[in-house]
């Protein structure tokens, strides 16, 4: 072996050693728990351990809690996602506008991030329990109370709860992927006669294309996220549509059956890839277009 | 060069990241084996030995020898009871728990106390049992120990020595009565032989002021086997709180002693120091009442006394006051701790450490900082759990500290922060709970004091096994419980040294804030243990994941444990989905009682509608149920019939039909909450028709011939309300089932049948029925007969006279006839099923009503969002 082998034998040696510990862990949080996940779903129950195939999916497709939750999950996502893509980047956008006190805005939009999950939860209980803050107002107009988190609006205060958590990252996002777009090329529109509409459509629109992507993308998986937030307001079982497929894994969980939270995981995860890639795809084209 | 010192320390990361688990100390690493050999000496049965103290290879202990009184005095005794207004000792009432002294066996004689015959008149912790059991019908607290009760040799009786200066009137009295013929036996006084001259328990104690009660202080000599009587002290209601040996053997003791005047129901406490010399004559005596900040003589207890090396002493008194004092009695200081305490000791370093209470009800310790009179920090390690039970025990030269819990003894080390397992109670044949003070030896054993499975007081030395190896060999079977009771430890002590191939270990779950929930995360997690006290478990849920064995197969192969082995109708009611999960050693049954006139065309069930129109159908203010009000009422319509609402094929609820709207506002008539003030008894109630229904726990045919009286012998138990069939239920005890994935079920199954089958398995415990055949029938001729006879254990048996009471109310319990039995059975034979344990879909639904009852929310909102969530809870389980 010359010593320009040595050298890259040992060179190699060295990446392997700092990037051993990062990859133990990452194969022992990640990698080892989603095949025992697969493993799991494969079984009759975590007891007797008996191969079963396939058939705890074919029973968990039919499974109408499951249908309802993944559908649920489903309409929830369709909904908060384009929202807050939108919305953040019409903030973004605004910002962008030599509006007065834009500082302070920001500030406001971004705060919500810094609140721990428990205070939010707890403002959001105060707010909109059975004899919470709205519920005075509505008293004091002579309306009925409402128990908003257990009434078909809840699906609504969700959403909101969704939207005021995310809205301020992704704006910063947008914010920064506002600033990337050169200059001059908009300069260059302008001479030429372009038209706002056009400038953006054209321009500012390619270029946001990969902040787009991964806000997306983001919003998408802060979207299954939400069940936290949901649980802790409503328990296990809420009431409505705001029942999504995490709820379902937890009370899988509580109940013992692992194989159901094993397969509606695996489910999950293979629906996340599929959508993921077809997000991927989407940016692909349009950030080939912007390379070009 | 910083690129290598980075390597090496990335490499170091992973070969500690990759050897972490296996390579650190594990708490249980230095654990050993011990035998226990009974220090061989006999107590009466009242003579319960305390302080016990070791000093050298001496054990110092002492015991208490209650006054032998003549016949005479428990007529008078009784005579004084009745002219007060109170009951006979045989009946009895909250008012006489306290203040009637209570007559128990003759103790066992002591090789010091030939010749002398005892009798107590101290309402012993079994006495008061006693007397609750009348009032509470036998349910009493399960974790009461019950002391045993030993017969004296018969023909053994001769006149006390103490009988000698009492008057020659009561001597005679009490030998015309042939009583001290039969003092062996519970004499209860004849009110019609009692002396009509007096009139106050004053007179009575002045008339007896003659018999003392003895307080003797034992040296037992471990090496040469032998205990000798080192003081003897006359103590009238009096306790030795602390003791002290000295290095020339003189004695000095805390002494505290009380009067209590039953006229006025006033106390009085005086505490004294008092030092005897080596011969055991009084030297010197201090009162030490006035050391005491806030020293109140009605109510003052102490807890603890220990002795620092220079004499003085640390007393922890009151709930939450310790206070050095010299060692002339003379106080140092006294602190206030934050909480309640619970004990003290002086650790290897010379440092008060005391123990206290946290919210949660675990221990916390902590070290008493003598110049700034505060309580340190709590100690680091042992003051960690949320729930620990820990307990400090005294003597510790060679550790820290030593702590135990109901499971093992542990040494702390205050250097690390750590502490150690040393040696688990059960592996050394001892029940955990029942083990008081410990000392360490000089060749690394024990000296222990303990109660035995009878509730008898022993001392006992803890050896370390020589051949730890073998007693290590044995396979393993775990035993997961939220509990493990006295009785059941017992139990595996017993299966332990029988099995010469496994050993039960106890996974005890008691600490846990969910027992259920983190047995349930264990055996995900591959912890499975082998054999599970179902008590508090979800036995539908588990049974249905496969985590239960079925014991059918083991019942069939079994020559002893089969169908016909229990008794009739029970294992039907126990099954699911026609399976055997588990086993139980004792069950009762739990129904509603009523009228028989008004409910006799219910006796095979009945439903809601039918309870909704019977209770209509009464006048207003009527009470359906002791403690009437809408939360109760709900449960009890509807804890049992939940199901009814559900269709677990189809996936569909009903919980928005008009039956369940029915009976929400049903439930909604009665009050928010009962109103305890203006409550009359349960008899007076049902006499006067103002109450309908009383929750029926039956565990004998006692309580048959209680509801009789209470229902004036027209009672029907009609059941719980179902729409399937009947509404009464088992409700099991000492219940296991075993792991489908256990390694070890044949063993596994052996425990099981050991428990079933044991000795005590014909007696009825705390209340319940044995699940055998054969016990139960014993138990039902017991309780049946109206003749004194000698069972098969050679026990004599007394036809049943006792009685259930209070107030005005009483109930005499007698020898049960044969429609009381066949009652009895057809109960069991009814049974519908095993009593459900709350589960998630009961306490949403719980949380649900109770916003309708509390008028936050309309009957249709509530029905609409409990149809909902019930529609997606049954569809995940379905």
């Amino acid at each position: 072996m010359d010593i320009q082998q040595k050298k890259k034998v040992k060179k190699r040696l060295k990446s392997v050693a700092f990037l051993t510990p990062s990859g133990l862990g990452v194969l022992t949080f990640f990698v080892i728990p989603f095949f025992v996940v697969i493993y799991f779903s494969l079984l009759d129950n975590p007891i007797q351990k008996n191969f079963v195939g396939i058939s705890n999916y074919g029973e968990l497709i039919s499974n109408v809690a499951f249908q309802n939750a993944a559908m649920n999950t489903l309409v929830f996502s369709v909904i908060a996602v384009p929202m807050a893509v939108l919305l953040s980047m019409l903030l973004a956008m605004l910002l962008e506008c030599n509006l007065p006190g834009k500082s302070r805005f920001r500030t406001v939009f971004l705060s919500p991030l810094m609140v721990p999950v428990a205070s939010v939860i707890l403002v959001w209980q105060v707010m909109f329990s059975m004899n919470g803050a709205l519920n005075e107002i509505v008293r004091f107009w002579g309306g009925t109370p409402v128990d908003w988190l257990d009434s078909k609006y809840n699906q609504l205060i969700v959403l909101s709860l969704f939207l005021w958590k995310n809205l301020g990252y992704n704006m910063i996002l947008f914010m920064s992927g506002l600033a990337n777009i050169p200059d001059d090329l908009i300069e260059v529109a302008k001479l030429e006669g372009a038209g706002s509409w056009k400038i953006f459509w054209r321009i500012k629109m390619r270029y946001l294309s990969p902040t787009i992507f991964f806000v997306a993308i983001l919003s998408l998986i802060n979207s299954f996220k939400i069940f936290r937030e949901v649980y802790l307001l409503t328990g296990g079982y809420p009431y409505g549509n705001i029942y999504y497929l995490q709820h379902f894994m937890n009370n899988q969980f509580e109940n013992l059956d692992y194989q159901k939270l094993s397969t509606a995981a695996v489910i999950m995860c293979v629906v996340m890839i599929i959508i993921i890639g077809i997000l991927f795809l989407i940016e692909n084209k349009f950030g080939k277009e912007v390379e070009e | 060069m910083l690129k290598k010192v980075a390597l090496l320390l990335c490499t170091a990361l992973c070969v500690t990241s990759l050897t972490g688990c296996g390579g650190s100390k594990k708490e249980t690493d230095g654990i050993k084996y011990y035998s226990l050999e009974e220090i061989n000496l006999s107590f009466g049965v009242d003579e319960y030995p305390s302080n016990p103290m070791l000093v050298g290879n001496d054990l110092y202990y002492v015991t208490t020898v209650y006054p032998d009184y003549p016949h005479k005095y428990y007529d008078d005794m009784a005579m004084l009871d009745q002219k007060l207004g109170g009951t006979d000792s045989g009946i009895s009432d909250d008012s006489n728990i306290e203040d009637t002294p209570v007559v128990t066996e003759e103790p066992a004689k002591d090789d010091s106390e030939e010749g002398k015959d005892k009798a107590t008149t101290e309402p012993s912790d079994d006495d008061l049992i006693g007397d609750m059991d009348d009032v509470f019908g036998d349910d009493k607290p399960e974790n009461i120990a019950e002391p045993a009760v030993t017969d004296a040799p018969e023909g053994d009786a001769a006149p006390a020595d103490d009988a000698e200066a009492v008057d020659d009137a009561v001597v005679d009295d009490a030998v015309s009565d042939g009583s001290t013929e039969d003092n062996a036996k519970t004499y209860d006084g004849d009110p019609s032989k009692g002396d009509p001259g007096i009139n106050t328990y004053d007179d009575l104690n002045k008339k007896y002021s003659d018999y003392k009660t003895k307080m003797i202080l034992w040296k037992y000599n471990m090496e040469k086997q032998k205990s000798d009587s080192v003081l003897e002290t006359e103590m009238e209601n009096g306790n030795i709180d602390g003791m002290n040996i000295e290095d020339d053997g003189s004695i000095t003791l805390v002494e505290r002693l009380y009067e209590y005047d039953m006229a006025t129901s006033e106390s009085k406490t005086e505490v004294e120091l008092v030092n005897y010399g080596t011969d055991g004559t009084e030297k010197s005596k201090t009162s030490l009442n006035d050391q005491f900040k806030d020293f109140d003589s009605d109510t003052f207890c102490i807890n603890n006394v220990i002795f620092d090396k220079d004499g003085g002493m640390i007393v922890s008194y009151g709930e939450k006051s310790i206070c050095k004092l010299d060692k002339n009695g003379k106080s140092e200081w006294d602190i206030t701790a934050d909480n309640y305490l619970d004990g003290i000791v002086i650790d290897r370093n010379s440092d008060i450490i005391i123990s206290y209470y946290n919210d949660d009800g675990g221990a916390i310790f902590a070290k008493v900082d003598c110049n700034k009179k505060a309580v340190g920090d709590p100690i680091k390690g042992i003051s960690d759990d949320k729930k620990s039970s820990y307990s400090m025990l005294s003597g510790n030269p060679d550790y820290d500290l030593l702590l135990k819990d109901g499971n093992s003894l542990f040494s702390y080390d205050e250097k690390t922060s750590t502490k150690a397992e040393m040696l688990k109670w059960i592996d050394c044949g001892l029940v955990g709970n029942m083990v008081d003070k410990i000392f360490p030896l000089k060749d690394g054993g024990f000296v222990c004091s303990y109660s035995d499975s009878d509730g008898n007081s022993k001392f006992g030395i803890l050896k370390e096994s020589e051949n730890q190896s073998v007693a290590a060999s044995k396979q393993v079977i775990t035993m997961a419980s939220a509990y493990v009771d006295s009785m059941a430890q017992q139990k595996i002590i017993e299966f332990n040294k029988k099995s010469d191939k496994y050993k039960i270990e106890c996974k005890n779950y008691e600490n846990e804030d969910d027992p259920s929930a983190k047995l349930a995360s264990d055996i995900v997690a591959g912890n499975i243990p082998d054999i599970i006290d179902v008590s508090g478990v979800d036995i539908n849920n588990f049974a249905a994941k496969g985590i239960f064995e079925d014991l059918s197969s083991y019942m069939e192969k079994d020559d002893k444990i089969k169908d016909n082995y229990f008794v009739d109708g029970l294992l039907d009611a126990t099954k699911i989905d026609g399976k055997q999960y588990f086993l139980m050693k004792y069950f009762n049954i739990i129904t509603l009682a009523g009228k028989a006139s008004e409910l006799g065309k219910y006796k095979d069930g009945w439903t809601v509608k039918d309870v909704i129109d019977y209770y209509n159908s009464k006048p207003k203010g009527t009470q359906l149920l002791e403690g009437d009000c809408k939360d109760n009422v709900f449960n009890t319509l509807f804890s049992n019939e939940i199901n009814s609402y559900i269709n677990w094929e189809t996936g569909e609820v009903s919980f928005n039909g008009e039956a369940f709207k029915n009976m929400l506002d049903f439930c909604n008539g009665f009050p928010q909450e009962y109103n305890y003030d203006d409550a009359q008894d349960t008899h007076t109630l049902i006499k006067d028709n103002k109450l309908l229904l009383s929750a029926a726990y039956i565990g004998s045919t006692e309580e048959i011939q209680v509801y009789k009286g209470l229902f004036n012998n027209d009672v029907e138990y009609v059941g719980y309300p179902t729409s399937d069939g009947y509404g009464s239920y088992i409700s099991p005890n000492m219940s296991y089932a075993i792991s489908s994935s256990s390694k070890h079920k044949d063993a596994a199954w052996e425990f099981i049948k050991s428990i079933m089958t044991s000795e005590d398995a014909t007696n009825d415990h705390m209340g319940m029925m044995p699940v055998s055949s054969a016990a139960f029938e014993e138990m039902v001729k017991r309780d049946s007969t109206k003749e004194s006879y000698t069972d098969d254990l050679g026990n004599k048996v007394e036809p049943r006279t006792s009685s259930y009471g209070y107030g005005d109310y009483e109930v005499n319990i007698g020898p049960a006839t044969d429609d009381e039995i066949q009652t009895l059975r057809d109960l069991i034979k009814k049974s519908s099923g095993v009593l459900i344990n709350s589960n998630s879909a009961m306490t949403m639904i719980t949380e649900e009503v109770d916003k309708f009852f509390a008028g936050d929310k309309k009957l249709e909102e509530i029905v609409d969002v409990l149809q909902d969530k019930m529609v997606k809870y049954v569809n995940e389980n379905k």
